[in-house]
């Protein structure tokens, strides 16, 4: 074991030293192995931390919502429904809700209106108004401000402004404006007694789906989403964005290979002398074969490592970067998010993957062309 | 679902694996035909020098082989949160045809690749290269085998779709399923808990044996035979008492789940040990075939002692780790 160890500290010695000796193609490679990780890393990096931050969120939504359809078409749910829904077993508790889209006309844009459920802190007096920090920005609001909104009989609502909602929550309340129920009532003309849809808690998660069948059995007209199934869905959909941009990719990784491939069969004068020398000393094709396995694996850690670090600082540290969109998708009302890192040892080594295997791959050939080269047709060049 | 990063991975992993194998087989072919030491031709001067090259892309295809299980199981197990009813990987794995079936070629894949790695290290340690013809043998026999490893999962990945609903592994490996798996987790606990440990003892009996002298080849052969054996008993055993005990919960049978996070990633702590000897040991009986090699007399004691230390150690290690886990388990099996 130490015999071996020895040997392959000597054959890292060398591979070093060879690699410090071209230094200049030495650091071309590394640039561009380096950009190619940290492209395929901030993918990676961008896609995990917007999938979390969607968990996050979601953690903290409604169990059950329950929706009415009425010739397939969403329809507004009687308030009769929240007492029937309060009766089914392991309902916690039933909330009717009061939301819907506000075109505005100047920032030509849907933003969402909402009450606030009651109880809630964030309620609002008819004639106020609390509004997120992307409409706030958007149309230049603070508190104490005017919010005119124009109502549905194209009447203009004259709101004040309370204080702002917080910019932490701003992946909740970016494009949300909250009244009060009369204010809602007004805007959009929505008949008493109805709600947009009613929102259920229950206490054991493993009845969610349980209760949601119960609904649906119940109200036939009615139909029950679970929180679950959405988080399954941004899930899908974040992995499945993340993998297209990937793909997008795919030619750039293959053009890399190709690079690597190019840059490992064209060895210069110095290289093959120094290959000549080597096994004209006694190295034979195996050692060389090792010593240059040694030069790439160094030089993928190094570039891994790089890649990686520059897309962490990218993706946490540069707002809006060019994944932003492909990703989060396009909106005036745009929630400034800040990314909390997540990152694990699995997505480290699907990058891995992804980025070294492909290089490993690519040198192979010529290294072992470079390996079985006679010393002797060498050295006469 | 191939647009998922993982499984990316995964295609571009077996894609490579697959043009390997089907670029070897005429080089293969060739040295199988013609492979002659003793002959100064050309054409043996050209096979001996491509042989390295082709020993070495071999030898990657293999190793991207033995990678693909783990990330063919993290992936599936990731996966699970975009499946409705899907809790580990096994809701993944169920929720088409595909999935088992690239589960079990996979496994089998990733011994067959180990006991190839181990005709190679034999074959180059000797100057006459005494194993070169039958690792070449082996090789066409183990590209269709590779490439079923690789095209399995694609097809699994590929038909899997996010609507289907799946079952979880309480209702796969639930001891009234009618299955394998069922008849595995109804196995009662005092019979899997002496198969388990009765044949870690045989392994790690007969590995130190190998380990602590001169052996012959039937030593190392009832060595590498016990490892196999061990490595079955321990997955019965995971599926009919360990995982049970890990749960706290005797009627959740599942062998994947101890692998996650909310489980502190205790399956790791069995499988690694259990994977890491069962490779020697598929080493100790690729061994003990080629003994006969007269070439292979002085350096093969040398691996086998070794290769039977290390199966030794995994084994031992296997079972320690799985009593302090039925110790600490607040389970009482009839």
């Amino acid at each position: 074991m130490r015999r071996w160890l020895n040997r392959q500290r000597s054959l890292a010695d060398v591979a070093l030293a060879s690699l410090g000796r071209r230094r200049t193609r030495t650091m071309a490679l590394l640039v561009v192995y380096a950009l190619v990780v940290s492209v395929v890393a901030a993918v990676m990096l961008y896609a995990q931390a917007v999938r979390r931050e969607a968990g996050r969120v979601l953690a903290q939504s409604p169990a059950v919502i329950v929706q009415r359809l009425q010739a397939g078409r969403f329809a507004l749910v009687p308030d009769t429904y929240a007492e029937a829904l309060r009766a089914i077993r392991g309902v916690q508790s039933v909330e009717g809700r009061l939301w819907g889209y506000y075109y505005d006309p100047v920032l030509k844009v849907a933003v969402t209106v909402m009450v606030a459920p009651e109880g809630s802190a964030h309620v609002v007096q008819d004639g106020h108004a609390r509004v997120g920090p992307a409409v706030a920005r958007a149309k230049g609001l603070s508190a104490g401000g005017q919010l005119l909104l124009i109502t549905t009989a194209r009447d203009v609502l004259r709101l004040t402004v309370d204080e702002l909602l917080p910019d932490e929550s701003a992946v909740l309340t970016a494009d949300l404006i909250l009244i009060s129920a009369a204010d809602f009532r007004a805007l959009f003309d929505h008949p008493a007694g109805f709600y947009t849809d009613i929102a259920l808690s229950v206490a054991n998660p493993a009845e969610h789906r349980r209760v949601a069948e119960k609904v649906t059995t119940r109200m036939p007209d009615t139909r029950a989403i679970v929180r679950d199934d959405i988080a399954r869905t941004y899930a899908a959909t974040f992995s499945w964005r993340e993998g297209l941009v990937l793909v997008a990719f795919i030619g750039v990784l293959a053009a890399f290979a190709l690079f690597a491939f190019d840059r490992a069969s064209g060895l210069s004068a110095d290289e093959t002398r120094e290959i000549a020398v080597l096994k004209a000393v006694g190295w034979d094709a195996g050692d060389v074969m090792a010593m240059k396995a040694w030069e790439g694996a160094l030089v993928s850690a190094v570039a891994f490592a790089a890649g990686y670090l520059a897309a962490y600082l990218f993706v946490f540290y540069v707002p809006a970067g060019p994944f932003d969109g492909a990703l989060r998708g396009w909106t005036v009302v745009r929630p400034r998010i800040r990314l909390t890192p997540d990152t694990d040892a699995f997505q480290v080594a699907t990058l891995f993957v992804l980025s070294v295997v492909p290089y490993t791959a690519a040198i192979l050939v010529p290294v072992w062309r470079a390996a079985v080269a006679e010393p002797d047709v060498v050295m006469r060049g | 679902m191939l647009l998922q990063p993982p499984v990316l991975a995964l295609l571009l992993m077996s894609a490579l694996e697959v043009a390997i194998a089907l670029a070897v087989i005429p080089f293969a072919v060739s040295i199988v035909r013609h492979w002659d030491l003793g002959d100064a031709s050309e054409r043996q001067v050209r096979l001996e020098r491509r042989t390295r090259l082709v020993s070495t892309l071999v030898a990657f295809a293999m190793g991207l082989q033995i990678l693909t299980l783990p990330v063919l199981v993290f992936t599936a197990d990731r996966l699970a949160a975009q499946l409705s009813g899907a809790m580990c990987a096994v809701g993944t794995l169920n929720a088409n045809a595909y999935g088992f079936a690239a589960l079990s070629a996979q496994m089998v894949a990733f011994f067959a690749a180990v006991a190839w790695l181990a005709l190679d290290a034999m074959d180059v340690s000797v100057p006459t290269y005494p194993l070169t013809r039958i690792k070449y043998v082996a090789a066409l026999v183990l590209a269709p085998l590779l490439a079923l490893a690789a095209g399995l999962p694609v097809a699994f990945f590929a038909m899997l779709e996010p609507s289907v609903i799946t079952s979880c592994c309480a209702r796969v490996f639930a001891s009234d399923a009618p299955s394998v798996s069922g008849a595995l987790a109804a196995w009662p606990a005092g019979p899997a808990m002496i198969a388990f440990y009765v044949s870690l003892a045989a392994a790690v009996m007969f590995s130190l044996h190998v380990a602590t002298g001169r052996r012959g080849r039937a030593s190392a052969a009832l060595a590498g035979g016990a490892g196999l054996v061990a490595f079955a008993s321990v997955i019965a055993g995971v599926v009919s008492f360990l995982a049970p005990a890990v749960y706290d919960d005797v009627l959740h049978h599942c062998p994947f789940c101890f692998l996650k996070a909310e489980y502190h990633h205790q399956g790791y702590l069995i499988y690694v040990p259990l994977f890491v000897a069962t490779a020697n040991s598929t080493w100790l009986l690729c061994a003990s075939l080629a003994a006969r090699v007269p070439a292979l007399e002085d350096v093969l004691p040398r691996s086998q002692r070794r290769w039977a230390a290390v199966a030794a150690a995994g084994f031992m290690l296997v079972a320690l780790i799985s009593s302090i886990m039925l110790a600490r388990s607040h389970v009482t099996f009839q």
